[in-house]
């Protein structure tokens, strides 16, 4: 008897052992591509015929301007329901969306309205996120941006910057040689543009205050250089630097209290100093003969970070706020200027001659790596997003000047719809520190 | 023949020692048995042997003094001499009774005793026997036990050995497959597949790793996803997920025995240079 | 100390050209062996023989206004420098006259850089004037950068075209 149950017992063993290994292994190496993700069309409870705004197509524009996302079309979805109960996951599955959005917009009163949205996993058979927002016509856009976030910091773990602001530079040509300079700041989508300033001199260098509500620019009316702070609200603004020669390159310390600005003089050196917002004092920073300019602070307050061509050519240094000897950063390449850090602090962005094409690149401040993110011949102006996430920058296109948003890693490039003429100089907003 | 020739003396010897031993146990077995009880009769032999044991002197009689008288008259007293020795001699003879009877008694202790010492002894062997019995029934058990093992064991050796010539033909066969360009083409189809349909999220680093075990029915379609370790954060684990769901069904091998219903993928980020 | 050629070379531009009443200062003895003076010119100079007479002016010619730069340069070319002096001669002449002078770059690179490559380029124009006797009163500066094109383009002749400095005549 203990025979025979040895024997069937080794003989279980071994069939079982002849089963697992019989396992097959194979690998698989991915390259970064944007999730694939369905915003279903919203559905609409109201007393018009149609919704105040279509919430999926914001929804859908945002998280793919991220560079992290790609929405499916429409045509594609297998069923398109509104609410979370309705949804059958098999349906997504399928078609191997990573995420699900569904909502609704039902009007609750004249003027008032209420988003709904759900976020589900499809594999996972689960709700990541459910949300309701009130809102009126007017807010309706704002709530959709709202959503967006919260949707985009599910997924990836990394706040959204869909209710940020954008403020840009453009040219229109008017008769003859004349332009029209304008200072516009918009939604980070585009929409919403709105005119500060306008100019038939040209308009350089606007830079956001940190608490949102103020931009710094250049000015060249009366044919000579001028620095002005204005406020967004009011429309009011008062000139901070109007010293002969060179006033130019303002950036607002971290605090708001200063700004970091390059004079030139009457012997056209120019250099850095930082002024003093409320006393309108200057200390200078720089002595240097050659073209010292284009001064940025660190988002600790620590450092300033300027373009220096005393080595011959253009290339990007550092100093401490307070004044001392500047140190080069970048050693890469005959040609790095206009330094903009990430508000993280952890990247150095600029504009690098990449074989003889003026390209943004973006450099790992402990690494010192330096990473080309994007590919035109004339490109400038790079801006962070708040979250670090995001670069804005501009580029040419068929010989317009246009902006583009790039992933961090460089990796997804997206054209921004932006207004008329030609646009240059996009800077990127704060996340915004009071609610509108 | 000569090798046989050098067994030959320590065989004899361990022969004769076996002998030797087994036949000391029959001799235990002999001393085991009862001896009969035989009181020694012969009283003359006991008058000799008075001196051994001085009787207990209860009553000593007084020695009769010896009457010492003239010689001159000869008085008739011989029938008081004739009584007085009689007298004597009963005396003696009582004397000489206790002393046998004594004797008896003390024979008997020494018998009653040395019959008790006898049973003891024999008590002591029939345990003995007992135990040894025991043992040899018990040796003779684990014997039996070892035996059975034994038996066991080499059954088991020669199935093992069976199945180890299975084993070798059947990954011989399978390894002749694993290398030939059939089976190669069959992984790769699998993994571009999955590789076409795997959106990498900006969250992964290159340090990104997932094994996932996938079950698949013979048409490719597949029935179970089962990550075994991710070292990427959620949005990594859905893309992995996703990517293999995508991917159903999987493509077939050109032969139909390379099929594995099970697969172990493990996906990881292109490394960039 | 190159200005001290340059000007070697305008005063022979200026003999050359047949005007000996322009006032010149005297040439920098280390250079050419052309000793400066008066309308005979026998010493080692070949084809110059026959040179008698003199220019007249066409008094309807304007005075050019812009001056243009190499790639990555402010120094003002050979050909750009007698027009410079002419500049140099009008404000000296009129102590009330003032110039603004813009400086520009081509489109390529940083705008605020830029900024300082055209006030580079302007500079070397107000030192030359200076040094012919212009006053710093007299002159102001300002650099556009790439932000005021002459030429919208993005060839090689475009951005030649808007390496500049445009001297304008602000009294």
């Amino acid at each position: 008897m203990f025979k025979k149950l040895s024997f069937a017992v080794i003989v279980i063993v071994f069939a079982a052992n002849n089963a697992v290994a019989q396992k097959l292994r194979i690998d698989v190496q991915g390259v970064a591509q944007p999730t694939p993700v369905a915003i279903v069309p919203f559905g609409w409870e109201g007393n018009s015929p149609a919704m105040p705004l279509d919430i999926a197509e914001v929804i859908k524009g945002d998280l793919r301007r991220s560079g992290r996302f790609s929405p499916i079309p429409e045509n594609d979805m297998l069923q398109k329901p509104t609410d979370g109960a309705d949804v059958d996951f098999s349906d997504w599955s399928i078609l191997g969306v990573e995420a699900v959005v569904v909502g609704k917009v039902t009007q609750v009163g004249v003027n008032a309205y209420s988003l709904r949205f759900q976020l589900f996993d499809p594999f996972r058979q689960r709700q990541l996120v459910g949300y309701q927002i009130p809102a009126s016509r007017g807010t309706m856009r704002g709530a959709a941006h709202r959503a967006a976030d919260m949707i985009y910091e599910k997924l990836t773990g990394i706040k959204g910057v869909f209710g940020t602001k954008v403020a840009y530079v453009t040219a229109e040509q008017q008769a003859g040689r004349e332009r029209l300079y304008s200072l516009i700041v918009s939604d980070q989508d585009g929409e919403n543009e709105f005119k500060i300033m306008e100019s038939k001199d040209p308009i350089m260098s606007p830079a956001w205050s940190p608490d949102s509500r103020q931009l710094a620019y250049v000015s060249f009316e009366g044919s000579r250089s001028s620095i002005f702070i204005q406020n967004l609200r009011s429309g009011n603004r008062f000139q901070v630097s109007n010293k002969p020669g060179i006033n130019g390159a303002p950036a607002f310390s971290p605090n708001g209290k200063k700004l970091v600005i390059t004079l030139g003089g009457v012997e056209g050196n120019p250099d850095i100093y930082v002024l003093d917002i409320t006393s309108r004092q200057v200390k200078r920073l720089t002595t240097h003969r050659a073209i010292d300019t284009e001064g940025t602070w660190s988002p600790d307050g620590d450092h300033i970070y300027f373009t220096s061509d005393r080595s011959g050519g253009p290339q990007i240094y550092r100093i401490s706020a307070n004044g001392g000897t500047p140190e080069r950063v970048t050693f890469e390449g005959s040609y790095n200027a206009r330094p903009r850090l990430s508000p993280d602090g952890t990247r150095l962005a600029m504009v690098h001659n990449d074989r003889g094409n003026y390209r943004i690149a973006v450099m790992n401040i402990e690494r010192k790596d330096l990473l080309v993110v994007s590919a035109g011949r004339q490109d400038e102006s790079p801006s962070f997003a708040p979250n670090s996430d995001s670069l804005i920058y501009a580029t040419r296109q068929s010989g317009d000047g246009v902006l583009e948003t790039v992933s961090a890693d460089g990796l997804i490039r997206q054209k921004m719809a932006s207004g008329q003429g030609d646009v240059r100089e996009p800077v990127w907003s704060p996340f915004p520190k009071f609610t509108k | 023949m000569a090798r046989n020739g050098n067994n030959f003396v320590p065989i004899s010897m361990a022969v004769v020692l076996h002998v030797v031993l087994l036949s000391s146990m029959l001799v235990a077995f002999d001393f085991a048995r009862p001896t009969p009880i035989t009181p020694m009769a012969i009283q003359a032999t006991l008058v000799t042997e008075i001196p051994e044991a001085p009787p207990p002197a209860v009553e000593k009689q007084p020695e009769p003094e010896p009457v010492i008288e003239e010689p001159d008259l000869e008085p008739d007293n011989s029938e008081e001499l004739r009584k007085q020795a009689e007298e004597e001699k009963r005396v003696q003879d009582a004397l000489i009774e206790k002393d046998r009877l004594e004797k008896i008694r003390q024979q008997e202790e020494a018998n009653r005793k040395r019959r008790e010492r006898e049973e003891a002894e024999r008590e002591k062997q029939e345990e003995a026997r007992k135990e040894r019995e025991r043992q040899e029934a018990e040796r003779k058990r684990q014997e039996d036990i070892q035996r059975q093992r034994d038996e066991n064991e080499r059954l088991r050796k020669e199935l093992e050995a069976e199945q180890r010539a299975e084993e070798i033909e059947d990954e011989e066969r399978r390894l002749a497959a694993n290398n030939s360009p059939a089976m190669a083409a069959y992984q790769y189809a699998i993994s571009q597949r999955i590789r076409r349909n795997w959106s990498v999220p900006a969250s992964a680093s290159p340090d990104t790793l997932c094994v996932v075990n996938v079950r698949q029915l013979a048409g490719g379609e597949i029935i179970g996803v089962n990550i075994i370790s991710c070292n990427g954060d959620d949005a990594v684990k859905r893309s992995v997920e996703a990517a293999i769901h995508r991917s159903s069904p999987l493509p077939e091998p050109s032969d139909p025995d390379l099929f594995s219903p099970i697969l172990e993928l493990s996906l990881r980020p292109e490394q960039q240079n | 100390m190159s200005y001290y050629k340059i000007f070697a070379i305008a005063v022979l531009g200026a003999l050359l050209a047949g005007c000996p009443s322009t006032p010149v200062p005297d040439p920098d003895p280390s250079d050419t062996t052309y000793d400066g003076g008066d309308s005979a010119s026998t010493d080692g100079m070949d084809g110059f023989d026959g040179q008698d007479g003199t220019v007249i002016d066409d008094p309807f010619e304007q005075l050019g206004t812009v001056i243009y730069f190499d790639f990555d340069s402010s120094e003002v070319r050979a050909a750009d420098q007698d027009l410079v002096a002419a500049h140099a001669i009008q404000l000296n002449d009129e102590s009330f006259a003032s110039v603004r002078l813009e400086g520009h770059a081509d489109e390529r690179g940083s705008r605020e850089y830029n900024i300082g490559l055209g006030e580079r380029r302007a500079q070397a124009v107000r030192q030359m004037l200076m040094i012919q006797g212009v006053k710093a009163s007299q002159i102001q500066t300002v650099s556009f950068g790439e932000e005021r094109p002459d030429a919208m383009g993005s060839s090689e002749s475009d951005y030649a075209r808007n390496r500049r400095v445009e001297i304008r005549y602000t009294d």
